[in-house]
């Protein structure tokens, strides 16, 4: 037979815990859609020399999962590159991080499982390329030659490219879209009433 | 997608994602069934100008390496990059890659503008032998080969088209000179066409290689060998034409042209492509009052149309340059003309100027080539504006065999 003190230690910890689970959690997001390219205007190139890069404004330390890209004439098994980038001036700065998408069919493909946390709320960029500029240890360079059809889409921040050395900006247009986490302040206010309660709670059981 | 799909408990909703899922694997099953078997990227008119550059590049900026080698380096290096990242397994350069345009030998030195020469019957000084036409020839086709160099090294074998500027002289009336012609065998010869080395660059074999004197079909002047010449890969078959022979200036060997292409379909070819310097129509992109010069070989229109018949019976594409434009045309419904002239060389649409299509008129461009196991050829031009912005594409069409 268990003691009170018994149930209440546990009757706290089981608080404690669903408290933490609910702060730790944060709702799953489209963080970024351009929307889907109508074909319109001319499209843009991605391989191993011509890049795309788009800035965004994050609003909070975002938690990137997914990325995928509007990519046309591709082989199946070809694959790129999406990068991450922070903003210097305007222009894609530090590479954070990059992972290798293989392209499969004309249309969205992307990647998924990432995990990049960004490091706080700001301006970022995300680059589509058929490398990175920066090496990175253990990702192959890509293979791929590709089409990024423009037209009919909403871009969300400044736009760059690069063709054999540094980004440039330049207005252009390319499918993008990002799915993540984003931290929700009203978790952060649970996790403070959470602990809060557990303080107040051991407080009277100490009394 | 696939959550969704799992998650969805209406028969409607699950209709829609079975027929996408088709629709996804049918993309995916024509991607495999049909794949690439072969590509080639064209481009031509890389030199600079010594007179009249374009205005983005005046002379008074322009990099001291440009001004003696005449290149336009910037713009050709990019395309090459380009190039190199697409993978293709050859690079048509379709003429004009030197400036030139002199009497290539050494006792012919043209003024800057090409418009006249001096002639030193025994050069004696050094200042004379290095001003020769004749060096000039080789010191820019030195550097052009440079260029391409690194190119090659990556898999792409470099095929040369002879241009204006190649086998013509300026001051002696924008005529053909048989040193000129010779000249250009010195410098590209070894190209023209190496089969172990096509092979060793591009894991192909090239066969029924064609690279005599075929002068005597259209009564030529001069020995056209590494002039005019042909060569297949797989069932593809390829034909390089000159378009300035000594003595029949601005026509192409549509005879010897005629042969090659009904021998080559005689023994099974399904894909034709043809690559000469001048346009054979001339694409009119002037919007002023000033009509658009007339580039091409329609200033002879029965030996232009005899040729644009050939081309056009054995379904063949036509790729050029020498206007320093992108157009693609069907001049009579059919056949294509690729126009990819503008890889560096100044603009014929002026800066500022009005024209037919603002675009893309002032596009540094160049073509790359798909071949599909069944025949079907895909043809992608790509390019980048007068400011170097983003590499785009500017038109695709697919050729149905």
């Amino acid at each position: 037979m268990q003691t009170k003190p018994t149930i209440m230690f546990k009757q706290l910890t089981v608080a404690l815990a669903a408290t933490l689970m609910l702060a730790g959690s944060a709702s799953a997001a489209n963080l970024l859609d351009t929307g889907t390219p109508n074909g319109s205007t001319f499209a843009g190139t991605v391989d191993t020399t011509d890049f795309l890069a788009l800035q965004f404004n994050a609003p909070s330390a975002w938690q990137i999962d997914s990325i995928a890209a509007f990519l046309t004439g591709g082989n199946a098994g070809d694959h790129f590159s999406v990068s991450l980038y922070q903003d210097a001036a305007n222009l894609p700065g530090d590479l954070l991080a990059s992972a290798k998408v293989s392209f499969a069919v004309d249309g969205w493909n992307g990647v998924s499982g990432l995990g990049w946390q960004l490091p706080s709320a700001g301006l970022y960029w995300l680059a589509v390329e058929g490398t990175t500029l920066e090496a990175v240890p253990g990702l192959p360079v890509p293979d791929g030659a590709f089409q990024a059809p423009a037209g009919g889409l909403s871009m969300p921040g400044a736009t760059a490219f690069a063709s054999g050395g540094a980004y440039q900006a330049a207005p252009l247009q390319f499918g993008l879209q990002v799915t993540g986490a984003v931290p929700e302040p009203m978790s952060v206010l649970m996790l403070a009433c959470g602990l809060i309660g557990v303080v107040i709670a051991a407080r009277r059981k100490s009394v | 997608m696939n959550k969704i799909c799992m998650r969805a408990t209406p028969l409607t909703l699950k209709s829609i994602c079975l027929a996408l899922a088709v629709v996804a694997l049918a993309s995916t099953a024509h991607a495999q069934t049909d794949p690439v078997v072969l590509s080639f990227s064209t481009v031509g008119d890389s030199r600079q100008d010594p007179v009249s550059p374009d205005g983005t590049t005046p002379l008074a900026t322009m990099s001291g390496q440009d001004k003696l080698w005449l290149q336009n380096s910037k713009a050709f290096s990019r395309i090459l990059r380009s190039i190199q990242a697409q993978k293709p397994s050859m690079l048509f350069f379709n003429g004009d890659m030197v400036h030139g345009y002199g009497w290539a030998d050494f006792t012919h030195t043209s003024n800057a503008a090409g418009s006249a020469f001096t002639s030193v019957a025994a050069p004696t000084t050094v200042s004379e032998v290095v001003n020769s036409d004749l060096v000039k020839f080789y010191q820019q086709y030195a550097f052009w080969r440079g260029m391409v160099a690194p190119v090659m090294e990556t898999g792409t074998y470099i095929v040369p088209v002879p241009g204006n500027h190649e086998v013509q002289c300026k001051a002696c009336g924008k005529k053909a000179k048989v040193e000129n012609e010779n000249a250009w065998r010195a410098n590209m010869g070894d190209l023209i066409i190496d089969a172990t080395r096509f092979k060793a660059t591009t894991g192909y074999d090239v066969s029924n290689v064609n690279t005599g004197d075929n002068a005597a079909y259209d009564s030529l002047s001069t020995p056209q060998n590494g002039l005019s010449y042909s060569f297949d890969v797989g069932t593809a078959h390829f034909a390089v034409i000159n378009t300035d022979p000594v003595g029949a200036d601005g026509t192409g060997p549509s005879n010897w042209l005629s042969a090659d292409l009904g021998a080559a379909k005689g023994r099974g070819a399904k894909n034709f492509f043809v690559f000469g310097h001048k346009p054979i129509y001339t694409y009119s992109y002037s919007a002023t009052s000033t009509p658009t010069p007339a580039a091409g070989l329609d200033s002879n229109l029965p030996a232009r149309d005899a040729l644009w018949n050939v081309i056009s019976n054995y379904g063949a594409t036509y790729f050029c340059g020498h206007e320093h434009i992108f157009n693609m045309q069907q001049p009579t419904g059919g056949a294509w003309q690729v126009l990819v002239g503008a890889g560096g060389s100044p603009f014929e649409s002026k800066q500022g100027a009005a024209s037919l299509n603002p675009a893309t008129d002032r596009s540094y461009s160049w073509a790359t080539v798909s071949v599909r196991k069944s025949g079907k050829v895909d043809i992608t031009a790509y390019g980048f504006n007068d400011s170097y912005g983003p590499t785009q594409v500017l038109k695709q069409v697919t050729l149905a065999h």
